[in-house]
């Protein structure tokens, strides 16, 4: 009797196997023949060139400005295609649409799951240019405030700042990328010296005549400040980013001297989320983006992933706070609005 | 509109490589700093399979992007998924191109295969294509994003005594002192050195020249004090305008590419004159590099021995701050590149920014564009340069301003005083063309050239042949006495529509009394000029003295007391006696132009007045 049941349960067992096995090997099928249609934001470009290149999927990969692809996905109409399956991007870009369009009485149409990857908002700076503006900070170290309220004043007006230096420059990103809304808001929060709750803050006066001076000294706006200040140091004097992209190129420049990274109070991290869609390919798309593929890539270009290495450059005793310290998505859209009218 | 084939086919234009020939002739090959002009490049045949992407560069780097290309086309990375691409470079002066492009490159026989990757000197370039193609209400072409190739700043080039003379490095030195510098009337004395006489800036044309866009753009800063935001409203300042006037008086010529001035140095240093042709030339950082390895034009010829100058240069970094030639690779978004060639330049874009590749501009002068590689030699001390300068950019203005720089410009450059001598001998009279005569094409170009001049400049028209003069001159004939063109333009054109060929070449008697003639009514406010074109050697027997020409020729070049007259002759079809007219050239501080293809006479003409 009993070698009858121990016989039967191996059975089921065999065919609860099979079934399982099916089941993945259904999936694996699914996922090689169905192509899943991915849009990254500018700064995870390689992340989306690493996924579209793992051979295991059929990821057709575009990468464009977050602002391109939140103002598309915001005119997508009922029962349309909203011509993608997920979105990879640095920041609360799906929330931001699905706010405008509830605004303009359409329904959402993204849900943008767990936080992927994380990286802090740096500013890299001259170190003859960090010492001497350090000097004139509050707290003796360089901050988004002073470095806003000094923007554009010739370095001459401050102990030890040269002449020949010129006036004080600053390089962001532009706000229509997911890393420049970032940057500009983390310089928000630095100025304000705590977490901005709402829009209403942000018509201040003494923050708009601060963040009006210290955009128009913004002096050229390249596809990449940091790599400008890389290439030729007398373009920018402090350059705003996020750390994967500014600490493996610090780690990796031949710069002589290299600019200095630091991480101004209060730290802000830009966090990266998968917006998807309703529908298989996007289950499937977050399979693989979520999974060992997408976290890999995430980690070797500059992201902190949990349970993955971190690259080069990358200062693993820093701890990061809890949330990205960065204000919510209306405030940010906010923000992009009175940014944009002034950049 | 024919669009030449790009995919495994043969090009249907084989004239292309000897325009090619002429023009890079003309521009005398890979020229140090910025600029040169024309089409030209290496186009060779597509290999069956593979798809063409054309590329027009600026000259001085058509040597390195034609080995790289060269590289690529052989490589793996030609073949990325699994493809062909095959690249070609085409030499295009950054400021012909974007005239070019803006026009919708319409006649490719003239100016080359439309390109699908476009490089000038810099970036500011393509800021003005795409301004001039949005107010045509065309979409801009040359993308926001490019990424540079590699770097060169803008400088100050100065002989080493007269750098120090200015103590600099200790002393940081911008425009505003050597302008002020340029109005001193004790010039150089005010600074211990009479010797050195008035002080004499070189700049050229930003019409074509990158170089001379960058220092206009400086000149402009300098008179308003600012380093950020130039608008039009500062250029149309009477001060400003007052300034800029003043810079431009000092101009000693302009031209189309700094290598005239390179050469014309190097050439004084030999004879121990280098202080008194010129105090300083704007140019890009890796021409003073060149000049102080003993190659002013940046290419080692076989054979050649690099001789360092006995006065080197320095490249002083303005201190109010510099622009820098960024040298973008544009992968154009224009109505002809196809998916295809649009890949296949993004894979030679990736290729060039490989460190070894980078490594390679270094070789050339440059900085390299990918931060990766060390900016190391030859941009060190020992060639008068420092690769920790500039420590300040300007902000390159906004297009409509870069666009009306270059509009006032062509009000406040320095005027000139310009005798048009025109070759009439009979071999004028050969044909160029199926339907033209060399005096043909001729009158055309010099009808054309006629518009590039301003109204306050002074022209006059003489021609020559031997006979054909009154007794008292009997080898030339004034046919428009020098006087402001704004009154006689349209008498010149008449003038020249009637000439028609005679007799022979009377060359060194010609070139002798204009010279001689200029020389004596000389006007120390304009740039005094004789223009010569001919198609022929001297045919004269009653004056075969070359050497008493140049001699003449010399009068008033050298030392600080100079009066100089600059010779710029044209040798026009293969007749012509180049080596000598450059020997010409060279005793007046000017340069030979060579227009031994007589198609090319429009060009040449448009070069040589722009160094006027």
């Amino acid at each position: 009797m009993a070698a009858r049941i121990l016989a039967l349960l191996a059975a089921v067992a065999m065919v609860a196997g099979a079934l399982v096995l099916r089941g993945a090997m259904d999936d694996d099928e699914e996922r090689t023949s169905t192509t899943l249609r991915l849009v990254c934001s500018t700064e995870l470009a390689a992340v989306c060139d690493a996924v579209a290149a793992d051979g295991d999927t059929r990821v057709e990969a575009t990468v464009e400005a977050a602002a391109d692809t939140a103002a598309r996905l915001t005119a997508v109409g009922p029962g349309a295609d909203a011509g993608l399956d997920g979105w990879l991007v640095a920041g609360p870009w799906p929330t931001i649409v699905d706010e405008a369009r509830e605004r303009a009485a359409a329904d959402p149409l993204l849900d943008d799951g767990a936080v992927l990857a994380r990286s802090p908002i740096v500013l890299a700076v001259r170190p003859d240019r960090a010492e001497v503006l350090g000097r004139h900070c509050e707290g003796g170290t360089v901050g988004w405030k002073c470095l806003g309220q000094q923007a554009s004043e010739p370095w001459s007006s401050l102990p030890n700042g040269r002449p020949e230096w010129g006036p004080v420059k600053p390089g962001l990103p532009s706000v229509s990328t997911a890393a420049g809304l970032a940057v500009l808001a983390a310089a928000s929060v630095g100025y304000f010296g705590a977490p901005v709750a709402s829009s209403a803050e942000l018509d201040d006066g003494s923050y708009q005549d601060w963040l009006r001076k210290l955009l128009d000294a913004v002096p050229t706006r390249p596809s990449s400040a940091l790599q400008t200040l890389l290439q030729r140091p007398s373009a920018f004097d402090a350059v705003g980013a996020l750390e994967a992209e500014a600490a493996p190129a610090v780690a990796r420049t031949a710069a002589n001297p290299k600019p200095a990274l630091l991480y101004p109070d209060p730290v802000a991290t830009a966090d990266v989320v998968l917006g998807t869609t309703d529908g298989r390919a996007a289950e499937l798309l977050r399979e693989v983006v979520a999974g060992p593929v997408g976290k890999r890539a995430l980690a070797t270009t500059g992201w902190r992933v949990p349970g993955q290495p971190l690259a080069a450059g990358i200062d693993p005793t820093r701890t990061l706070p809890e949330d990205s310290g960065l204000p919510s998505a209306g405030v940010l859209e906010a923000l992009r609005r009175r940014a944009g009218a002034i950049e | 509109m024919r669009r030449p084939p790009r995919r495994g086919a043969r090009r249907p234009w084989s004239f292309v490589p000897i325009a090619v020939i002429a023009v890079m002739a003309l521009a005398q090959t890979c020229s140090s700093g910025d600029d040169g002009d024309s089409a030209g490049g290496d186009l060779g045949e597509v290999p069956s399979g593979c798809t063409a992407v054309d590329a027009a560069v600026s000259p001085e780097k058509v040597e390195l992007l034609t080995r790289l290309a060269a590289d690529f086309n052989s490589s793996d990375a030609a073949k990325e998924g699994g493809g062909c691409t095959f690249v070609r470079i085409q030499r295009k002066s950054s400021g012909t191109a974007a005239t070019v492009l803006a026009a919708g490159w319409r006649d490719e026989e003239a100016e080359g295969p439309k390109p699908v990757i476009w490089s000038p000197a810099a970036s500011s370039w393509g800021a003005i294509l795409n301004h001039r193609l949005g107010k045509a209400g065309q979409p801009a072409m040359a993308p926001t994003d490019a990424r540079p190739f590699m770097l060169t700043p803008l400088v100050i080039a100065m002989p080493a005594p007269m750098a120090d003379a200015l103590g600099y490095p200790e002393t940081p030195v911008g425009y505003g002192d050597l302008i002020a510098l340029s109005q001193d009337p004790n010039g150089w004395a005010g600074k211990g050195h009479p010797e050195w006489g008035k002080f004499k800036f070189g700049k050229t044309n930003p019409n074509f020249s990158t170089s001379a866009l960058s220092a206009t753009i400086a000149q402009y800063y300098a008179a308003t004090g600012k380093q950020a935001d130039l608008t039009l409203e500062d250029l149309n300042d009477p001060q400003v305008e007052a300034f800029s006037r003043a810079v431009e008086s000092a101009v000693v010529h302009y031209g189309d590419i700094t290598l005239t001035f390179l050469n014309n140095w190097f050439r004084n240093d030999a004879r121990g004159t280098s202080l008194t042709y010129v105090s300083a030339v704007a140019v890009e950082e890796k021409s003073v590099i060149d000049y102080n390895r003993g190659n002013p034009d940046g290419i080692t010829d076989p054979g050649e021995q690099p001789r360092p100058p006995k006065v080197p240069l320095v490249a002083v970094y303005p201190k109010e701050g510099t622009l820098f030639s960024d040298n973008p690779l544009y992968v154009l978004d224009a109505p002809w590149v196809s998916t295809e060639e649009r890949e296949g330049a993004r894979a030679f874009e990736r290729f060039v920014q490989q460190p070894a590749n980078q490594r390679r501009v270094l070789e050339f002068g440059f900085r390299p564009g990918n931060p990766d590689v060390a900016v190391g030699a030859p941009i060190e001390a020992k060639n008068g340069v420092d690769p920790n300068q500039p420590q300040t950019e300007l902000r390159v203005p906004e297009p409509p301003v870069l666009a009306a720089v270059i509009d006032k410009w062509a009000v406040h450059r320095k005027s000139a005083r310009v005798l048009i001598v025109l070759d009439v001998s009979g071999s004028m009279g050969d044909p160029a063309t199926d339907d033209a005569t060399k005096l043909d094409l001729a009158k055309d170009a010099a009808i054309d050239a006629i518009g590039q001049f301003k109204d306050e400049d002074e022209v006059g028209l003489r021609i020559f042949s031997t006979g054909i003069g009154p007794p008292e001159h009997s080898d030339y004939v004034d046919l428009v006495p020098i006087g402001p063109i704004g009154a006689n333009r349209e008498t010149i054109r008449t003038k020249i529509r009637s000439l028609a060929p005679t007799n022979g070449t009377p060359l060194y008697t010609v070139a002798r009394d204009s010279h001689r003639e200029l020389r004596s009514s000389y006007d120390p406010t304009r740039i005094n000029a004789v223009l010569l074109l001919t198609d022929g050697r001297n045919e004269d027997d009653r004056n075969r003295d070359l050497d008493g020409t140049l001699g003449v020729l010399r009068e008033g070049s050298e030392g600080q007391a100079t009066s100089p007259i600059r010779l710029f002759p044209i040798a026009y079809g293969e007749g012509a006696d180049l080596g000598v007219l450059e020997r010409m050239a060279e005793a007046t501080n000017a340069k030979a132009y060579d227009a031994s293809d007589p198609a090319t006479i429009a060009n040449v003409f448009t070069a040589v007045v722009s160094n006027f």
